[in-house]
C-alpha cells in the first residue's frame, strides 16, 4: 500500500513514519510541506493519507477539501492528526471529508490499529472496485456475444430469403452499407447507424412467404401476381414484429415501409412523405439503386450514370429528396462499397 | 495503561516508550531530531514576538506544543498552551512573559533529553 504522511513537525513525522513501517511492507512517503504533499497525493492517489491539522502553508481542513475535490482521492481514506481537545476542529474535519482522527502526541496504541483499519478498509474498497470492474467487463463481453449471435442469426435469416430470390448475398450487404452511409450523413447517432446496418438486410425477408411460381417467374407478373408479390412487405413485418430486440423492431419497420414512395403511391400502406419511417425512406434509395445496378437473369445491370439519373428523377416523388442528396453527395463512399462487395 | 505522562518529570521516559511501542532506537532517533528542531522553534517564537506577529507566534507555540508533547514534558506543553491561548485572545501584555516561560521550559527539555544521548 502507498501511504502519504503530511506533517510539518519533524519529530511527529519521524514517529509516524516509524510506526507505519512496523505495519508491513508499505511504501511510505513523507512531506513536511503541505502544498507539495497535496500535489504529490493528487498525482499518485495513495491508499492512505495522514495529514496534520495545523500547518503553515495549508491547514489540514483545506488539504482534505482539496483532496476530496480531486476525483482520484474522493474515496481514499484520510486520517487527520489533531490534539484531543480540538473538538471543533474534528467536527470541521468530518465535514471536510476526514475518514478518522489520530491524536497528538502520537500514541502507538491508537495510531497502529487506526492506520491498520484504514488500510484494511482501503484494501476492501479496492477489491470491491476490482470485482465490479471484472463484472462490468464480463457483462459487456456477454452482451457483445449475444448481440453478435443475434446479428449472425438475423443475417442468416436474411440470406435464407435471398436464396429464394434471384438477388445475391452481396446485394444485402451493399444495400445495408449504402443505407448506413445515408444514415450517417443524415447525422443519425452511431448506435442507430449500427442498428440500420444490421436491420436493413432483412428488408425482403417476407419473400419467404411468396410462392415460388411468382417469386421465380421469369416474365412479367400479372396484376394478381403482382399483388401477391407485394405482400412480402407485410409478411416480412409479420415475421419480424413484436420483438424486444431494437434491431428486429427496426427490421420490422423497414420490411413494412421500404416499398412506400414519398408521394404516397407506394405500398402496402400508401404513406406519404415523412409519415413513412425514416429507415424505410433510407432503405428505399439504397435498395433500388443496388437493384438497378445489379444484373439479374431477366435484365442487364444499369450503368452507374443511368442509375444516378433514376434516383434524381425520383427525388421527391419515389424517394425522400434528402436521402437521395445524402446518397449522391457521398458518391465516392458508395463506389467504395460497390467495389468491396462485388457479386 | 496510564495515558498521561508524569506531572513531575521533565521527560517521562517510561511513558514515551509506551507511546512508541517500546522502541528504544526510535526514542533515540526522535530525541536527535527534536534537538535539531527545537532551537529553530524557539528562534521562530522569539522572532514572531519581536515582530508583533500574533498569528506567527500562535503557529510557533502550536508547533512547540506538538513537538515537545511527544516527550511528555508537561511544563513545556502547559507553557505552550498558555502562549497559544494568549495569542488567540490578543493578550499582548502577557506575551513576552509567556514566551520567555515557554522558551525556558523548552531549553530544560532539550537539556534533559541531551543526557539521554550520552
Amino acid at each position: 500500500m502507498l501511504i502519504a504522511i503530511i506533517e510539518d513537525t519533524p519529530v511527529n513525522l519521524l514517529v509516524m513514519q516509524s510506526l507505519v513501517k512496523r505495519l508491513g511492507a508499505h511504501d511510505c512517503q513523507i512531506f513536511s510541506d503541505a502544498e507539495f504533499g497535496l500535489a504529490w497525493c493528487q498525482d499518485n492517489a495513495p491508499d492512505l493519507i495522514i495529514v496534520d491539522y495545523m500547518m503553515p502553508s495549508l491547514d489540514g481542513l483545506e488539504f482534505i477539501r482539496r483532496c476530496r475535490s480531486t476525483p482520484a482521492l474522493q474515496e481514499r481514506p484520510i486520517l487527520m492528526v489533531t490534539a484531543a481537545a480540538e473538538r471543533s476542529v474534528r467536527y470541521a474535519a468530518l465535514e471536510a471529508g476526514a475518514s478518522d482522527f489520530l491524536t497528538k502526541p502520537i500514541d502507538t496504541h491508537e495510531f497502529t490499529p487506526r492506520v491498520r483499519n484504514m488500510l484494511q478498509l482501503r484494501a476492501a474498497m479496492a477489491a470491491t472496485t476490482h470485482r465490479a470492474d471484472e463484472l462490468a467487463v464480463a457483462v459487456r463481453q456477454a452482451t457483445e456475444e449475444i448481440q453478435m449471435r443475434e446479428r449472425e442469426t438475423i443475417m442468416r435469416l436474411a440470406r435464407a430469403a435471398e436464396f429464394r430470390d434471384p438477388e445475391t448475398g452481396s446485394h444485402i450487404l451493399r444495400m445495408a452499407h449504402y443505407s448506413a452511409i445515408i444514415a450517417q450523413h443524415l447525422g443519425l447517432p452511431d448506435e442507430t447507424v449500427d442498428l440500420l446496418l444490421s436491420a436493413a438486410p432483412m428488408h425482403d425477408v417476407g419473400k419467404l412467404g411468396t410462392p415460388d411460381h411468382i417469386l421465380l417467374k421469369p416474365g412479367r407478373l400479372t396484376p394478381d401476381e403482382m399483388e401477391i408479390m407485394r405482400q412480402h412487405a407485410s409478411i416480412g413485418y409479420e415475421i419480424l414484429r413484436n420483438s424486444s430486440s431494437p434491431m428486429l423492431q427496426m427490421a420490422a419497420e423497414i420490411a413494412l415501409s421500404h416499398h412506400e414512395k414519398y408521394d404516397g403511391t407506394g405500398y402496402p400502406q400508401g404513406k406519404i412523405g415523412e409519415d413513412i419511417p425514416l429507415t424505410g425512406r433510407i432503405v428505399a434509395v439504397a435498395d433500388v439503386f443496388d437493384a438497378l445496378t445489379s444484373a439479374r437473369p431477366y435484365k442487364e445491370a444499369w450503368d452507374l450514370e443511368h442509375a444516378r439519373e433514376h434516383l434524381l428523377a425520383g427525388r421527391g416523388t419515389h424517394f425522400d429528396p434528402v436521402c437521395v442528396d445524402m446518397f449522391l453527395d457521398n458518391w465516392n463512399e458508395i463506389l467504395d462499397i460497390r467495389s468491396i462487395y462485388q457479386d | 495503561m496510564d495515558s498521561s505522562p508524569s506531572a513531575d518529570l521533565v521527560f517521562d521516559r517510561k511513558w514515551v516508550l509506551e507511546q512508541i511501542g517500546g522502541d528504544a532506537g526510535l526514542l533515540h532517533d526522535i530525541i536527535e531530531v527534536f534537538l535539531v528542531d527545537c532551537p529553530d522553534i524557539r528562534q521562530q517564537i522569539n522572532a514572531a514576538l519581536h515582530a508583533g506577529e500574533l498569528k506567527a507566534l500562535h503557529a510557533a507555540a502550536h508547533c512547540a506544543k506538538s513537538a515537545v508533547g511527544n516527550f511528555g514534558a508537561p511544563a513545556a506543553v502547559k507553557a505552550a498552551i498558555e502562549l497559544e491561548e494568549a495569542t488567540k485572545k490578543g493578550e499582548t501584555a502577557q506575551l513576552e512573559r509567556l514566551t520567555n516561560s515557554l522558551c525556558q521550559a523548552l531549553i530544560e527539555v532539550e537539556n534533559t533529553l541531551r543526557l539521554e544521548l550520552v
